[in-house]
């Protein structure tokens, strides 16, 4: 293992400084829970920024050397994941003004690129004639966004449940001093609510492009395959989310559970699909 | 706006010996009771008529009607209930689990797949009709439920107006969709059309269903010629290659290994690091003997050697690692088909590869398969599918009726309540 991490550090070394960004911007969005001085939070979201440029920079780097857009390989799919997850949760912190939630996002961003590391497979591999397409971009753009707009639903949604049973927790919704830019309380059900009606509407766009998708490359807009049945099942418990949300008595803990399992769809559409009996028939799995 | 489940429990004043239920426990009643009994009513149907295109289509407008016809007539909670929130988004959740059972059982192989593949759970998998559940009468019973509620809904929300705008669009993209599909399901022909280049000529197109051919044939109504066919490679590469021996199972559950890449490198004269913690230099490179030096660290003494990828000349690490010299495989970069396509006076001349089909004559002509054997041979499949661009209209409606619904709406509503203070949604 000392070896493979000294070879990820030397072979490829703004991977390894994006990582250690996100640690640093972690460290120090913990910190201002504690410290009462802006500099500290101001210096997170800094970090946080220099974190974001640098996996861009790698996004960039990586389709400059591999003469495509690198969305092919887990590797590459995990590298774009952690940078939709930085760009939606600095917006995220812009609109609602507040640095209580830097941790698990950087966290969640952190935590694509470790399991980038223990799954490593960063060779670079060419796009067979099926991918050449102008749809294929778009698609899993659009994908990641929305996925990284429900992973964050899904990080306030574990605070939302442990909040009431977690006092350090529980201090993150109402704490003034820090972190919090405006002193307000913070209304969090409201807030995974805008980031799942957010990442719902590019789920619906990424369905539909990749039905247009389906059709102009296997002659069908639906096949049926694992990958297009769970993004339908993705898209339909969100659908459920929303549409329960209005219903007496799923405002609260039970509308934050039903994000926890939406998420986890979400993870087992992205990274789970090897484990079906139909995978063997399913042109969208990542294999090593 | 009609939010049936909002009403508080009817109260009265003197305590009623066994409580009434309250209205959410009506509706949550009643919609389980519809859906169990479209499910059941489905699969005890099923063993008369059994799972297709035609089954889907006819069932589910068929039961659609009847639900709207019952919405008009039966009085008390069932337009509130088949309208509501709760009913909804628990067919949401019920054709989720559906969509998750089609990636468990393989669907639309033979019943002799399941049972030598599985025994007895095969054979209830093949009683239940669960190898084809897209196509058979409990689903359509319960696309059936959808249509009727998105209709219903829509019924109870007219007439129209700006500001509810975004949920009609999408309910009439909804059921756009659903219609397209419903036209595809009973309507489309695809199949595959078998051609050798130098001017074999197809008029039929051998017709398929779930990817296996079922014996018959669709007439193209025009004469396909494959004029040229051609599989492009990406340009050949060299590179020096780090693999590791890792154990793996085989079929019959032995244990065996195999070489895993785990990492490569250009050749060019820079110091490379290797997973093992080892590290390596290229002393001298020979692009026309395809073969380089190579100058290896693993402390102590480094060690050179000629690593050649005309001949196996491993460098071995350790008796699980080797670095190697080699040409990558053959990659192909693209598979593309020269047809002529000639109806009675007119003749056409199209490309077709994969991503870029090529339509003529109602039908659509797409590249999907070619054999390494035989560089003249091309697969193409040929589609005829009129409900396809109702699905793709009715999806873009989706997206746009959810985007307004989301980012339209709350601006037209704040803009035409008072600028006091805000109304508290629905509960
Ligand atoms: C099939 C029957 C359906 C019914 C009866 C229904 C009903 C409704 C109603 C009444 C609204 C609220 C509109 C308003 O605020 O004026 C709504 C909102 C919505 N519907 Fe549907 N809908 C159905 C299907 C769907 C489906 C299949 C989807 C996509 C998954 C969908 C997506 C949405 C979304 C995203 C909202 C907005 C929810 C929110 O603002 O929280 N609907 N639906």
């Amino acid at each position: 293992m000392v070896g493979q991490l000294q070879y990820i550090a030397v072979e490829y070394p703004l991977f390894a400084a994006t990582g250690a960004l996100y640690a640093a911007a972690m460290a120090l969005y913990a910190a201002a829970w504690k410290s009462t001085r802006q500099l500290v939070a101001r210096a997170g979201t800094a970090l946080m920024l220099a974190a974001l440029v640098l996996n861009l920079g790698l996004f960039i780097v990586r389709w400059h050397e591999a003469g495509r857009a690198p969305l092919k390989s887990l590797f590459e799919s995990l590298v774009f994941f952690a940078l939709c997850i930085a760009v939606v949760y600095v917006f995220f912190e812009l609109i609602y003004r507040t640095r209580a939630f830097g941790v698990p996002a950087t966290l969640l961003a952190l935590g694509c690129l470790l399991y980038a590391v223990v799954r490593w497979d960063a060779e670079i591999v060419k796009l067979p004639p099926a991918l050449q397409s102008p749809w294929f971009v778009p698609h899993v753009m659009v994908y990641f966004v929305g996925y990284a707009a429900v992973a964050i639903a899904f990080a306030l949604a574990v605070i939302q449940l442990l909040a009431p049973r977690v006092p350090v927790v529980g201090r993150l919704l109402t704490m003034k001093a820090g972190t919090i830019m405006t002193g307000e309380k913070l209304d969090i059900e409201k807030m995974s609510y805008d980031l799942v009606r957010f990442g719902f509407v590019l789920l619906t766009i990424g369905l539909l492009v990749g039905s247009v998708w389906a059709k102009s490359a296997w002659g069908d807009f639906w096949v049926w395959d694992p990958k297009e049945n769970w993004s339908l099942v993705t898209w339909l418990v969100y659908g459920g989310y929303l549409h329960l949300r209005r219903v007496r008595g799923w405002r609260g803990e039970k509308g934050a559970w039903l994000l926890i399992v939406g998420f986890a769809v979400v993870m087992f559409t992205y990274l789970g699909m090897h484990l079906l009996p139909t995978a063997e028939e399913s042109a969208h799995v990542y294999t090593q | 706006m009609n939010v049936p489940s909002s009403a508080p429990a009817a109260t009265t004043a003197a305590a009623p010996p066994t409580p009434a239920l309250s209205v959410a426990e009506r509706e949550v009643r009643l919609t389980s009771l519809l859906i169990v009994a479209a499910l059941l009513l489905g699969l005890v149907l099923q063993v008369w008529v059994p799972p297709g295109g035609v089954t889907l289509v006819a069932g589910a407008a068929l039961a659609g009607a009847v639900v709207i016809a019952l919405w008009f007539v039966v009085p008390g909670r069932l337009r509130e209930t088949l309208a509501g929130f709760r009913f909804i988004a628990t067919l949401l959740f019920v054709l989720a689990t559906f969509a998750m059972l089609g990636t468990l059982v393989l669907q639309m192989k033979p019943a002799a797949f399941y049972i030598d593949r599985y025994g007895l759970v095969g054979r209830f998998i093949v009683g239940l009709r669960l190898d084809d559940v897209f196509h058979g009468l409990p689903f359509a019973l319960v696309m059936a439920l959808f249509g009727a509620s998105v209709i219903g809904s829509a019924s109870l929300r007219w007439p129209l107006s700006w500001r509810k705008s975004g949920f009609f669009i999408c309910h009439v993209g909804l059921m756009t969709s659903l219609a397209g599909a419903a036209a595809s399901a009973t309507l489309a022909i695809r199949g595959r059309i078998d051609l050798h280049a130098g001017g074999e000529t197809a008029k039929y197109v051998r017709v398929t269903r779930g990817g296996a051919p079922t014996g018959e044939y669709a007439q193209l109504g025009f004469d396909l010629r494959l004029d040229r066919f051609k599989a492009e490679s990406y340009e050949t590469e060299y590179r020096v290659g780090y693999y590791e021996q890792v154990p793996f199972r085989d079929e019959d559950g032995r244990v065996r290994s195999r070489w895993n890449l785990k990492a490569s490198f250009d050749p060019d004269a820079d110091k490379h690091r290797l997973p093992n913690g080892d590290s390596f230099q290229l002393r001298s490179i020979d692009p026309a003997a395809h073969a380089v030096l190579a100058e290896v660290h693993q402390g102590g003494i480094p060690k050179v050697q000629l690593l050649s990828a005309e001949r196996a000349s491993p460098f071995f690490l350790s008796p699980s690692r080797v670095l190697v010299y080699e040409r990558r495989a053959d990659e192909k970069r693209a598979y593309i088909s020269w047809v002529t396509a000639t109806a009675a006076a007119s003749e056409q001349k199209g490309v077709i590869s994969v991503n870029e089909p090529m339509t003529y004559g109602g039908w659509t002509l797409y590249q999907v398969n070619y054999n390494p054997e035989d560089p003249t041979y091309s697969g193409l499949e040929a589609v005829y599918d009129p409900g396809v661009s109702w699905v793709f209209l009715g999806f873009f409606l989706i997206c746009l009726g959810v985007a307004w619904m989301f980012y339209v709406e709350p601006r037209l509503k704040r803009k035409a309540a008072a600028p006091a203070a805000p109304t508290p949604a629905a509960a």
